[in-house]
């Protein structure tokens, strides 16, 4: 009965366990030594190499979106407000969720593989054995090179993203150029972006967070690795489209509604 | 006279599960002495080592370093313990991000922060030189290295920071016997210019009977033989004249190697 009440509920001992890996993360970034080296380096991993594909997902997904969009409109005869429901979807929506995913498809599974490799080739004990914190050399520059790294890539999204909105809209489906412009004018608020950018932060928190946590405790490996890997990615993605919906409701619209 | 003691285990219980690994295991390690560890694979003596590093927490007992109990230690007073060691992992465990060169370094550049690079360059320089690796190999990858090699640079990594005690764990398993040989010198060489304690784990009775001070027995979870190799050879109990015959030992193999 002890052991099946500890099995049903081992989820809550994990999730504590998860809970002060990355409280005892972030505390460390206030603590010397402070490595500004590794967390650039960090930046550069998460930030400029990530650069192309998110300028290439965001260029289709944009594209895409204003594609449908004109088709749906162009049923009821309102095409002209393809631009605001492009924009509006990419600023709230596309960009921090698309830029996520990339970011955990790339980068999360590379933190959880990298960290689960030094865990089975006993690199972070020697790290340890070190007088070396892993936690403050390993763990933390990855958590603030996310917190910085994905709401910038989420408004880089943003950006390119309107613009293959605005190639489709004016391009291919002859919306007026003017009229897509002045409806952008119009109908979008920076709260629009910040509202995306402020998802993309935890978003990205989150990504690292889970990654090196479970790259962390992995053991039994290469196939532990493996394991670790793909845990961080599936638990990242499902993690990030729940938390979506709470944190739409939750961050203030920023326009009143009717 | 008595020896100083650096490391002290006392009454060390560890179980995983229902199986138990040590059971109320003493053992004490004088200052400045080469003391290994010989048992079967899986009698816990890595187990013990991780013990001592404070990588691994006892169900019960203590395990004192220069007077600190490791066990109920944390954080940064852990941390200062552990500057005491340096270790040579079983399986090196160097950075494979950085190259030689670096791996040695680092230590250096995290602890001793005062020293420029210059200075960091000559002592990474010496310290390689030691472990007689030639310059054209500083600046290898770790996956460039045969085994040999990297047990020499994993050695140089563990002296970087004049450690005094050096923890090993099977330093030559794997190797070829020339190579065993040489690494165990390096280990005499250095823990004699270090003036280190050394603490080794070995499966190679013949090395160890040949370079070691003390020998430690570790048999049921518990040290059932401690003293010089001339001990270990008279020892009394059956399982430790098993294990020696089966490792190809005998009085007169051993009065060779001691020459």
């Amino acid at each position: 009965m002890k052991n099946f009440v500890v099995r049903r509920f081992a989820w809550i001992k994990e999730l504590g366990a998860f809970g002060i890996f990355t409280k005892d993360a972030l505390a460390a970034f206030f603590l010397p030594p402070f490595r500004m080296n590794v967390l650039v380096d960090e930046i550069e991993f998460i930030g400029n190499q990530s650069l192309f594909i998110i300028c290439l997902t965001s260029l289709f997904t944009g594209a895409v979106f204003a594609y449908q969009s004109w088709l749906a409109f162009s049923i009821v005869g309102t095409q002209s407000l393809v631009s605001v429901s492009t924009s509006l979807a990419l600023l709230r929506e596309l960009a921090p969720v698309m830029t996520s995913i990339v970011v955990a498809g790339r980068v999360g599974a590379a933190m959880a593989a990298n960290i689960g490799i030094m865990r089975v080739t006993s690199q972070i004990d020697a790290l340890e054995l070190m007088a070396i914190s892993p936690l403050q050399y390993l763990v933390t520059p990855k958590l603030i090179a996310a917190i910085i790294s994905v709401p910038l890539l989420c408004a880089v999204f943003c950006l390119i993203g309107n613009v293959g909105g605005y190639i489709v809209g004016v391009g291919v489906c002859n919306v007026d150029a003017g009229i897509y412009i002045q409806k952008l004018k119009e109908y979008l608020d920076p709260m629009d972006l910040y509202h995306g950018m402020i998802k993309a932060t935890c978003f990205g928190f989150l990504i690292s967070a889970i990654s090196c946590y479970k790259g962390y405790r992995a053991k039994n490996g290469a196939e532990g690795v493996g394991r670790a890997t793909n845990e961080s990615v599936v638990l990242s993605i499902v993690t990030i489209l729940v938390l979506d919906y709470f944190l739409t409701v939750l961050i203030p619209t920023g326009r009143r509604l009717s | 006279m008595k020896e100083e003691v650096i490391i002290s285990i006392k009454d060390v219980w560890k179980s995983f599960g229902e199986r138990k690994i040590l059971s109320g295991l003493n053992l004490e390690i004088p200052t400045g002495k080469i003391v290994t560890m010989l048992g079967f694979s899986g009698t816990g003596k890595s187990v013990l080592l991780r013990h001592i590093l404070g990588l691994m927490r006892p169900d019960k007992g203590h395990v004192l370093v220069k007077g600190h109990d490791v066990v109920s230690l944390k954080g940064e007073a852990l941390r200062e313990v552990r500057q005491s060691f340096g270790m040579l992992f079983q399986e090196v465990a160097l950075f494979d991000s950085l190259n030689v060169y670096d791996n040695v370094a680092f230590p250096l550049r995290e602890h001793q922060g005062y020293l420029t690079e210059e200075m960091i360059e000559r002592k990474v320089e010496d310290l390689l030189t030691l472990v007689e690796l030639s310059r054209n190999e500083f600046f290898k990858m770790p996956d460039e290295l045969s085994g040999g090699m990297k047990k020499r640079v994993g050695l140089a990594r563990a002296l970087a920071l004049d450690p005094e005690i050096l923890l090993c764990d099977e330093p030559t398993t794997g190797l070829d016997p020339v190579t065993t040989y040489k690494i165990d010198d390096l280990i005499v060489e250095t823990s004699k210019r270090f003036k280190s304690t050394v603490f080794m784990i070995s499966h190679d009775v013949h090395a160890a009977l040949r370079i070691s001070d003390y020998l430690a027995f570790l048999w049921q979870g518990k040290i059932i033989e401690f003293g010089t190799p001339e001990d270990l050879m008279n020892s009394r109990h059956d399982i430790v004249q098993q294990f020696l015959s089966s490792a190809g030992v005998s009085r007169k193999s051993f009065e060779g190697t001691r020459q």
